[in-house]
């Protein structure tokens, strides 16, 4: 029965609660983005791990402080823990040191306090989470009206790079393979709509909205074309076909052809300049998207809320921005009037017209009807590469750059754990190792402390004993050695599993995470009680002289 | 292959460098074999032993993340 519940509840938190019930619902944790320094915020100007440290130190001492202060003789919960701790220390020491257990006490509860602290901060709720959001990208001091893609190196310390595949992406999610590539004048537009609209940064992007206004500004853009495309086209049939069944009906000579084709060319640039004609197309393109709703109600479509009786008035609705009908159309009208300026417009047309009429020309000899002209005219016609459409410069990427999406964005937490900062293990592996030379040379004095590195005594005896020489020059060198065995130690168990926590998080947010807390827990733990026992250690070895050993032998 | 080249080539040094894990795996199976025979002979010893034996298991965990940290540095930094 136990069995049957075990199996049940994991399968339930494990399973169904990440992987379906949350999708549904359009949660998901955030994919992590790793960053070794610390990061800076911006809005107070100190790394996110300096400010942590401090809530450490501070948070410790307050309360070592307090517990201190109403120190009674029945002890009670608070004063019983560090009590404990004291003890269990103190014992430790007094086997090791013996008398100088005194001495070594303060700096390794201390270390041993604030580490453990440090450690143990990674798993509070808000830590790591609750942050700055910034938009990834830019390099912070550039202005970002004169920001060009040269700048575009280096945000917070989040460095971009440009994807073979165009656009660019954080450098940071090249290694989970994650992200999409987004172009740079989004990146550039997300810092207006970060001060705009930062209350509503939860929602996403309107994707459904960015491809309704595309596809209408493509109409624009393309309709003409395909319109004059399909008339000509359909000309040159009919009259094929009449040829072929009455002697008396030529088909169309080349020249009656090209005659054809000059009038279409004027009719094409007339037609795709209108402006009315642009916004029939605009509206009609808006509107065939809604073909379930009835004329008189006000229609939801896809995200997009129309009111077919006053689309005037009534702008389309793009995510927060509203871009109204008139401005798709102002906006396609410019690239058109652009294209058939530099004549492109015109190139793009006698390709499609082209390949319409030897189209129509095949297909009444085999007597294949119209339709493979008008579906060949609208294949043709898609593929168009007109103009920017086919970029991110259009009136939709320029807004989609300016909606909230989730890629643009990176909150920068503004707690991380101390300790996975490797700065802070460097600063704390320093000072153990300063201050086990300081402990040596209290106890040996300078004389005594210096002859164990520089054996001097060892080299007059010569001998076999001028090995002990180079040993004592070892020992030099391992004194530095560990302190970047201490830093690292402390900071790679504490970063990785770090980031074995949060790829986890991301990968199954519910249920399998509490095995990697609580590994986390006990690491954390465990590596403090580690460098707190071995600065112990250090310090006893160096307060031992070798002349202690010599006697032994 | 599509993508980059850099960085399949970064992750199979990250993966290489993760092999550097046996060595202290061995160790510290070792260590806590000698440590539960010697608690075995002498169950009064045990928390003296058991401390050692933790601590001689942190420095040899330490090795292994030398190596785990250098590759974190492969992945994320290079």
């Amino acid at each position: 029965m136990i069995l049957i519940g075990l199996i049940l509840f994991v399968g339930i938190v494990c399973v169904w609660l990440p992987f379906f019930a949350m999708p549904g619902l359009g949660i998901a944790a955030a994919l992590p983005v790793i960053y070794v320094p610390g990061e800076n915020l911006d809005s107070l100007g100190i790394t996110n791990t300096m400010l942590a440290a401090l809530v450490t130190s501070v948070g410790v001492g307050a309360f070592l402080f307090w517990v201190v202060s109403r120190r009674k003789d029945v002890p009670d919960r608070w004063q019983g823990i560090v009590e404990v701790v004291v003890e269990a220390w103190y014992g430790l020491a007094r086997q090791s040191a013996g008398n100088r257990a005194r001495w070594l006490l303060p700096l390794m509860l201390s270390i041993f306090y604030f580490v453990m602290i440090a450690n143990v901060m990674k798993i509070i709720p808000s830590v790591d989470s609750v942050g700055e959001l910034h938009c990834a990208g830019l390099t912070p001091n550039v202005e970002d009206a004169e920001a060009t893609s040269e700048d575009f190196i280096q945000f917070s310390g989040y460095e971009v790079n440009e994807s073979p595949l165009g656009g660019y992406f954080l450098k940071n999610e090249e290694a989970l393979n994650a992200g999409d590539t987004i172009s740079f004048n989004q990146y550039k537009d997300c810092k207006e709509t970060l001060h705009d609209h930062s209350d509503e940064l939860i929602s996403r992007g309107d994707d459904d909205a960015i491809y309704l206004v595309r596809a209408a500004e493509r109409a624009i853009v393309t309709d003409p074309i395909k319109e004059i495309a399909d008339e000509v086209a359909l000309v040159v049939y009919d009259r094929a076909v009449a040829a072929a069944d009455d002697d008396d009906i030529e088909p169309f000579t080349e020249e009656e052809i090209a005659e054809l084709l000059d009038e279409a060319r004027v009719q094409v640039e007339e037609e795709a300049t209108n402006p009315e004609h642009a916004r029939e197309l605009a509206e009609e393109t808006l509107l065939s998207f809604n073909r379930d709703a009835d004329e008189d109600e006000d229609i939801e479509a896809r995200g997009v809320t129309l009111d077919p009786l006053s689309l005037n008035d009534e702008p389309v609705v793009l995510g927060d921005e509203a871009v109204t009908v008139d401005e798709i159309v102002e906006h396609a009208l410019e690239e058109v009037n652009g294209l058939v300026e530099s004549g492109e417009y015109l190139a793009n047309f006698n390709k499609v017209v082209s390949e319409a009429i030897d189209v129509a020309e095949e297909a009444a000899e085999d007597e294949e009807g119209t339709a493979i002209i008008l579906a060949t005219v609208s294949r043709d016609v898609s593929k168009l590469h007109v103009g920017y459409l086919d970029g991110n410069d259009g009136l939709a990427d320029r807004h989609k750059g300016t909606l909230p999406s989730d890629d643009l964005y990176v909150v920068t937490p503004f707690i991380r754990g101390a300790t996975t900062d490797l700065s802070l293990t460097l600063a704390i592996a320093v000072v153990a190792m300063v201050m086990v030379q300081y402990f040596g040379i209290r106890e040996l004095g300078v004389a005594g402390w210096g002859s164990k590195f520089i054996n001097l005594p060892a080299l007059e005896a010569g001998g076999i004993k001028a090995i002990d020489f180079a040993v004592g020059l070892l020992e030099t060198v391992l004194e530095f050695a560990k302190i970047v065995s201490f830093a690292f130690r402390l900071f790679g168990a504490m970063f990785a599993g770090q980031i074995l926590m949060f790829v986890i998080l991301f990968l199954v947010a519910t249920g399998a995470p509490i095995l990697v807390i609580f590994l986390e827990v006990f690491v954390g733990l465990i590596q403090a009680f580690v460098f707190a026992i071995l600065f112990l250690m250090f310090a006893v070895v160096a307060m031992t002289s070798h002349h202690d050993d010599d006697e032994h032998h | 292959m599509e993508g980059d080249i850099s960085i399949g080539l970064k992750a199979i040094g990250a993966g290489l460098a993760m092999v550097g894990t046996l060595g202290p795996g061995i160790g510290i199976g070792l260590m806590v074999q000698g440590a539960l025979q010697a608690i075995g002979r002498n169950p009064d010893a045990a928390g003296v032993i058991q401390t050692n034996m933790i601590l001689g298991v942190a420095f040899t965990e330490a090795v292994a993340i030398y190596a785990l940290v250098s590759s974190l540095i492969i992945i994320f930094v290079l």
